[in-house]
């Protein structure tokens, strides 16, 4: 969270899995209830409505506002800001993101699902917090999170963030983002969960807890059996082969260029993957996208002349 | 005259007497007894002081919260490149 003048700017990167701020990540999930709920963890309570953060399983929406829940994800990550600063009401200014080529087309409309209200008022684990939302950007996901180190990206780089729904690809050439060589590809981290699941299911007849899942996704290993470790291995393999291979259609040659991975993918290629290290760059810091949305909020409040 | 005599024991095993014990042995003073006087005089005037500053910055400091402010006073071509990128959408 930064603070110019009166004003709050707190960056949401608001992923397919989870929801991340500059200094926070939890699950972009929601259950919803009418009638106050018997564990209060993580209760958010906005417009006479209960909200679990962070329990239930979201499916994959393209459009992120076609339904109450980022709005309600965003307001928790807002919450889970100020109360770091201990701070309960305020002015805030939201710099979020949506990939890169879907930019253009929803960010209007992502812009006025931010700000549907004006006042809010709502209740975060017994917290009651009132914000005034003063004003919104949109930004592509991704490049935010190196758009304050572009100096360092000479000669022809490949980036690729990595979420858990979307994977998106583009290109900075001698420190210039390239604007009309950008894709996004469905082919996030959740495929490979997925992926996993059905291999576990189809050689050992069983299901594995997603955690176990996400641990061998992380540290490339786990405390379970060897034959298990070793087909979600084998598939976590597959799926960054697929990942290359995606690159490599999008004109990734390691001989030529460097390549940049984000996001929180990022890991899966540090721990499966095979490349130079001294050609590949992996930033698994996984509010970086957060951070640079909150900095380029700033700068572009300075180019503004001090106008949010 | 009134006065009263205590004798102190030094453990020159222990670091920390042994420290003392050198230390005062260092002093170049006509009176190691005034020096030592002196010294106790000091060191319980210095944690007065320590506690009404304390108490000082507590009061002062009530009802106040802090928050960064980090502004940056200007942007880097970097961060143009950046900007101009994002008008591009």
């Amino acid at each position: 969270m930064k603070k110019i003048n009166d004003v709050f700017i707190i960056g949401i990167d608001s992923g397919y899995g989870n929801i991340k701020t500059a200094n926070c990540c939890f699950p972009a999930s929601v259950a919803v209830y009418d009638t106050e709920p018997v564990f209060k963890d993580n209760l958010l309570v906005y417009d006479g409505r209960y909200y679990l953060i962070g329990e239930g399983h979201k499916e994959f929406l393209a459009d992120k506002t076609k339904d109450i829940d980022y709005y309600v994800l965003a307001l928790a990550a807002i919450a889970r800001e100020l109360n770091i600063r201990k701070i309960t009401s305020g002015r805030v200014h939201i710099a979020a993101g949506l990939p890169l080529t879907w930019v253009s087309g929803q960010r209007n409309e992502f812009k006025d699902y931010l700000m549907q209200n004006r006042e809010v008022e709502f209740s975060f684990r017994g917290t009651q917090y009132h914000v005034e939302i003063i004003g919104a950007d949109v930004f592509p996901q991704g490049f935010a999170a190196v758009a304050d180190r572009l100096s360092e990206f000479k000669g022809v780089n490949m980036l690729c963030d990595i979420g858990n729904g979307t994977m998106n690809i583009m290109f900075i050439n001698d420190k210039k983002p390239i604007p009309g060589n950008m894709f996004t590809e469905k082919y996030g981290t959740h495929q490979c969960l997925l992926a996993v699941r059905e291999n576990v299911m189809r050689i050992h007849h069983t299901t594995v807890d997603e955690a176990i899942i996400n641990r061998v996704f992380r540290f490339g290993t786990a405390d379970i059996k060897e034959d298990y470790l070793k087909t979600i291995t084998d598939t976590a393999t597959e799926y960054v082969a697929g990942i290359f291979q995606r690159l490599r259609e999008h004109e990734y040659n390691p001989e030529l260029m460097r390549l940049y991975v984000l996001g929180g993918g990022s890991c899966l290629i540090r721990n499966f993957g095979v490349y130079d290290e001294n050609r590949v760059t992996i930033n698994d810091d996984i509010c970086a996208t957060a951070k640079g949305y909150e900095h380029l909020a700033e700068v572009s409040f300075i180019r503004n002349g001090g106008r949010l | 005259m009134t006065s009263k005599r205590i004798s102190v024991r030094f453990n020159l095993d222990n670091p920390d007497e042994l420290k003392a014990w050198e230390y005062l042995h260092r002093l170049k003073t006509d009176s190691l007894n005034k020096e030592i006087i002196s010294m106790i005089n000091a060191s319980r005037q210095n944690n007065d002081l320590r506690e009404l500053l304390r108490q000082t910055i507590t009061v002062a400091l009530q009802g106040m919260s802090f928050q960064p402010v980090e502004i940056k006073s200007e942007i880097t071509e970097s961060d143009l490149a950046a900007l101009n990128f994002i008008d591009s959408f």
